[in-house]
């Protein structure tokens, strides 16, 4: 009982780890898109009897991910997105599920998940669209309509994912590993995952050759395993002229809110130069902090000249607007004080002079609209001191500042 | 100071409501401006004070603004010629 429970929650760790680490690499994607081929390796791996086989066969997330890449095309997804071109129904189906879907269909044929598509976890269109091509590209699905095809399960399951952008518990689980891994790690990772591809290669050869499965297949996964190869001499030249772990963190983390911020990115960036951009990013976030770390100090020294002339001028100016402005604040401070005098002589009139109850809700409106107008009034007064006065004085002290006075380096 | 604006023209506009709501209510109710008028010239004597400051306003106070305006206005159109 303790050996399959630990057994399960090992088998459990290791799909939350690949689709997080998943998740994290298919960032070039639209995040509909990303959704989309996640809930699908995650039906993928509900369906497995044996999630470690399941593993085995998807060989790594980076693996996926580049495959997932080469058959994406973003620009397509951009004017699907937009509805701008809706040409045939055939193009409406991503070639990055056709992908997903032939790596279920090879997981099927060799007994590695049950029979059963889950075509509901598909949003509506894309269920549409592989109705229409099931019989070329998608031979076992089932066909269900396209009306059973609620996208509340869909956006459910979608909360379950594990993203770097859902923030979800299996995804905080896994982060703090993902980031406290040095370089070399990561390097270490890649050799390994290189390897188990090329150990894996020539199996896939033979059981591709026993399954007779088209020879664009194996010459796709020789592509792949040379992208990765070539992706880790280049994270090893990274980590050899760095060397040190440290930076490559800082770069990284200097990227990674620039991909979460684009999402819409174009996704031939991310699957050409990905080293080549971390690469180019750690300089350039160096000298940026450099600059920001570096104060540079400066001196204000006044241009004599400029000021005697700028004080001659602005004294009386200055008095002369201060007093037009006076006018109207003291027409305005007179009008409150009449106002406030009315609405108390209304208020005082109203409860000592008049015996009807008419007359007195008559006089007590008066009052308050007068009480209004002079709260009205007060505060456009006060308003008007604070800003336009005041303001005016010291919008001339700083027009004085600004051009009487220059920034010196400091000696 | 945008703040205190809404909520200056919050409260004027709530006084206002009412001073509209009990004008109303007391007009319905019977009230009579005639009488309300006579009480408060009683009190406060408005006929007579009327007497003085409305010849004030209409025959000196208002043609000395205008005076002032036209002076104004006239150096104003100066300083252009």
């Amino acid at each position: 009982m303790i050996t399959y429970k630990i057994r399960s929650e090992v088998t459990e760790i290791n799909k939350q780890t690949f689709l997080a680490e998943l998740g994290r690499l298919l960032t070039f994607m639209y995040e509909d898109d990303r959704q989309t081929a996640l809930t699908l390796y995650q039906a993928i791996f509900d369906d497995a009897n044996d999630e470690q086989a399941l593993v085995q066969l998807l060989v790594s997330p980076t693996r996926q991910a580049v495959l997932l890449a080469r058959a994406y095309d973003s620009n397509a997804r951009k004017l699907r997105g937009t509805s701008q071109v809706r040409e045939t129904e055939e193009e409406d189906y991503p070639q990055f599920l056709e992908v997903i879907d032939s790596i279920r269909n090879d997981a099927l044929d060799k007994g590695i998940i049950f029979d059963g598509y889950e075509e509901e976890l598909l949003p509506e269109e894309y269920a549409e669209a592989l109705t229409a091509v099931s019989t070329n590209v998608v031979p076992d699905i089932e066909t269900a309509p396209a009306e059973s095809a609620p996208v509340e399960e869909h956006e459910e399951i979608d909360e379950n994912q594990i993203s770097l952008f859902d923030e979800s518990p299996a995804e905080e689980a896994v982060e703090p590993e993902q980031d406290e891994a040095p370089a070399e790690e990561a390097v270490a990772v890649l050799e390994l995952e290189a390897g188990n591809s090329e150990a894996e290669a020539p199996a896939e050869t033979a059981e591709d050759s026993e399954s007779e499965e088209p020879s664009e297949i194996i010459e796709n996964n020789d592509d792949i395993n040379s992208f990765i190869a070539d992706f880790r001499r280049e994270v090893e030249s990274i980590t050899g002229e760095e060397q040190s772990g440290e930076s490559a963190e800082a770069a990284e983390a200097e990227q990674a809110p620039a991909e979460a911020e684009a999402p819409l990115a174009e996704p031939e960036a991310c699957e050409d130069k990905p080293a080549e951009e971390s690469a180019e990013a750690a300089p350039v976030v160096e000298a940026a902090a450099q600059l920001l770390q570096e104060p540079v100090a400066t001196v204000r020294k006044p241009k004599i000249f400029l000021l005697i002339l700028y004080i001659i001028l602005a004294i009386p100016v200055t008095i002369a607007g201060t007093l037009l402005l006076l006018i109207p604040t003291l027409i305005l401070l007179s009008l409150a004080v009449a106002a406030v005098c009315a609405g108390v002589i209304c208020v005082s009139a109203a409860f000592s002079g008049f015996a009807v109850i008419a007359d007195i809700l008559v006089v007590m409106g008066l009052a308050l609209i007068v009480c209004a107008l002079a709260l009205f009034l007060l505060w456009t007064f006060i308003w008007f001191v604070v800003e336009v006065l005041i303001g005016f004085i010291a919008a001339v002290i700083r027009l004085g500042k600004k051009w009487c006075y220059k920034e010196v380096p400091a000696v | 100071m945008s703040k205190a604006w809404r909520v200056v023209t919050a409260i004027v506009m709530i006084a206002l409501i009412l001073g509209a709501v009990c004008i109303g209510v007391g007009l319905l109710t019977g009230a009579d401006t005639g009488r309300i008028y006579m009480v408060l010239d009683n009190r406060f004597d408005l006929g007579t004070k009327y007497s003085v400051l409305g010849p004030y306003f209409t025959d000196e106070l208002i043609p000395y603004i205008q005076e002032c305006g036209s002076i104004i206005w006239n150096g104003f159109l100066g300083l252009f010629r």
